[in-house]
């Protein structure tokens, strides 16, 4: 059997020779017994190739660190893949974020509050939220950048990231506390707020457990609600006591029980919180993605009725978000129907926690329909759209959107 | 729905407009293949670590040019083996010559291997992969680990398909003959069953 002979039963084992000089091959093969043994001897190297360890071993915790070290050096380069620069504060891919800041002190307020309401019912409930993760918040490390870049390294719990800085206790504690419990701050009363502020500003920084750096690193892209008592999918941290209310998922199961538990101590909670404030217990793991809508709170006797009101319309906002989310569109038309989908979307759930992201990804969805060919119509939504939100007073990523909107607006 | 993953389209698509945070989920997602063609090729993992993150970073630089919804797996590994050849081409590495007793058939040994090969095999054939020359062994793990086709292979290494053809024949023929007290007849015949 000659190389050349050889060389082809190499590319027919590989099925790459055309089809002509394949049944020939096989032909020959059949009648052929060293043929058919070399051919089985390449076969069987193939095989036990694939199946070979690696070489060495990647020393321990190498991949834990990877990629927050990759994530280092682009950022040091400060040079982005497209003609967009990177930046690691150009986006919040994950929860949707609070509509209004306040201080820290407000956020531990509120969460001081919360854990002397809703402790009790800590360990008797715990679900998981009925939603998926969206494409990009469902990413743990992402999620933890977003949220709070110098909190935590963005690994999994028990790893490290030797590249993400320390914690810097101002920011921790900023982030810790926005994710506790907004919403809650406004419905402190004025005299507890002023009692604690400065025991607050004092704990909630080192008080933020290791664990709520964890939390921080998986929100839930469905968060969000402070309105009413709305559960975060962070599973149960032993030792950091989530509250039932963020534990729980907003179940019709769920809903009442908690809107009843409140009820029942709601009277108690203001004193309940200060004692606990003065007692340097405010620290609870902050609970990511429940940033939405600083609100003042209605009347106890009225939270029931607006839960029941506003839960039907929250986890059909969490189900279509999560639907829309999961799409993969590839071509101009798909990235287009999509664009039209968050459109809807934004129609349909006006009040939703989701508006802000809705908004970035249907201008990402109008961009990719402009990017992957679409016709000049494309560039005209996309424009309009992207105007439209830099418009809106509560918008958030308004650099982001320029940087998209440049390139499109140079095309003739 | 708990369970599904993060979109890799939304994620390339974000990461392509500078959101870094949106790569990284993707390196971590492929961080273990690019490093293992890394490995299997440079065969360091002081090597493979530099390829790695090289990869990862001209993967970055040009996802301008990636096509969403297309498999980023196969794209960045191609990179990874691109730089890990240009990483351990020296002449040392280039092809020597051909082995003692090229162009002869294997001759199937009467010592039964069994279904698979044995512990002792695999380790000859991992010393005998680890003595090709690395150009035959970047083909021969793109083709035979990585089942990337001859026309990925030569966009990846920059060669033509006929080279990607006779690279990895010589390669193949090396370790057959590496090989050759443990192929016996069992593993012939398995290598038979599974042609058909």
């Amino acid at each position: 059997m000659s190389a050349h002979e050889r060389e082809r039963l190499s590319a027919y084992l590989d099925q790459e020779l055309p089809p002509e000089e394949r049944v020939a091959v096989e032909a020959h093969v059949r009648s052929c017994g060293e043929c058919a043994a070399a051919l089985a001897a390449m076969r069987a190297i193939d095989e036990a190739a694939r199946d070979l360890p690696l070489p060495v071993e990647a020393p321990a915790g190498y991949f834990e660190a990877l990629p927050s070290r990759l994530r280092a050096r682009l950022e040091a380069e400060g040079t982005g893949p497209a003609r967009v620069v990177a930046t690691s504060r150009a986006r919040q891919p994950v929860a949707p974020p609070t509509r209004l800041r306040l201080p820290a002190w407000a956020w531990a307020v509120a969460a001081a509050l919360l854990l002397a309401v809703i402790t009790p019912r800590v360990l008797l409930r715990a679900r998981p939220l009925p939603i998926s993760p969206s494409p990009v918040a469902g990413a743990p490390a992402p999620a933890a950048e977003a949220l709070a870049k110098t909190v935590a390294a963005p690994l999994p719990a028990g790893t490290t990231a030797p590249t993400i800085p320390a914690a810097e206790p101002s920011k921790a504690a900023g982030g810790a506390a926005n994710a506790v419990a907004p919403g809650r701050a406004s419905g402190a009363p004025a005299k507890a707020r002023a009692e604690v502020q400065d025991l607050a500003l004092d704990q909630a920084a080192p008080r933020v457990p290791p664990a709520a750096a964890s939390g921080l690193a998986a929100p839930p892209p469905v968060a969000p609600d402070s309105r009413e008592e709305r559960a975060a999918p962070v599973p149960p941290v032993q030792g950091a006591e989530p509250p039932a209310a963020f534990a729980a998922a907003p179940s019709e199961a769920e809903a009442m029980p908690a809107a009843d538990a409140l009820a029942a101590k709601g009277g108690a909670a203001p004193r309940a919180a200060d004692a606990r404030a003065r007692k340097g217990e405010t620290a609870r793991p902050p609970v990511a993605g429940l940033g939405e809508g600083v609100e003042e709170p209605p009347p106890q006797a009225a939270r029931e009725s607006r839960l029941s009101e506003t839960k039907s319309a929250e986890v059909e906002a969490d189900r279509a978000f999560a639907r829309l989310a999961a799409a993969r569109p590839a071509s101009v038309d798909e990235w287009r129907a999509l664009r039209e989908s968050w459109r809807r979307f934004l129609k349909d759930h006006v009040a939703s926690p989701y508006t802000e992201e809705a908004w970035l990804r249907m201008i990402e969805a109008g961009f990719e329909a402009w990017r992957k060919g679409g016709q000049a119509g494309e560039a005209v939504t996309f424009t309009s759209d992207a105007r439209a939100y830099l418009a809106r007073p509560e918008a958030q990523q308004r650099e982001r959107v320029r940087r998209l909107l440049a390139p499109v607006s140079e095309t003739p | 729905m708990n369970d599904q993953p993060p979109d890799e389209t939304f994620l390339l698509a974000r990461a392509r407009q500078g959101d870094v945070s949106a790569f990284e989920e993707i390196v971590r997602r492929h961080q273990r293949r690019v490093y293992g063609v890394a490995l299997r090729i440079v065969r360091s993992h002081g090597v493979a670590d530099d390829v790695a993150q090289e990869t990862f970073l001209r993967a970055w630089r040009s996802l301008d040019r990636f096509e969403l919804g297309r498999p980023f797996g196969p794209w960045v590994c191609r990179i990874a083996a691109n730089l890990a050849v240009n990483h351990v081409r020296s002449p040392q590495a280039r092809e020597g010559p051909l082995p003692e007793g090229y162009g002869e058939t294997p001759a199937p040994s009467a010592d039964p291997l069994g279904a698979v090969l044995d512990a002792e095999a695999r380790r000859v054939l991992d010393e005998a992969v680890a003595a090709l020359p690395a150009e035959q062994r970047a083909v021969f793990v793109l083709r035979a680990v990585e089942d990337l086709s001859y026309r990925e292979i030569a966009e990846a290494l920059d060669l033509h398909v006929g080279t990607v053809m006779s690279r990895l024949f010589r390669a193949r023929e090396r370790l057959a003959q590496a090989l050759r007290p443990y192929l016996g007849p069992a593993a012939l015949r398995r290598g038979r069953g599974s042609e058909a």
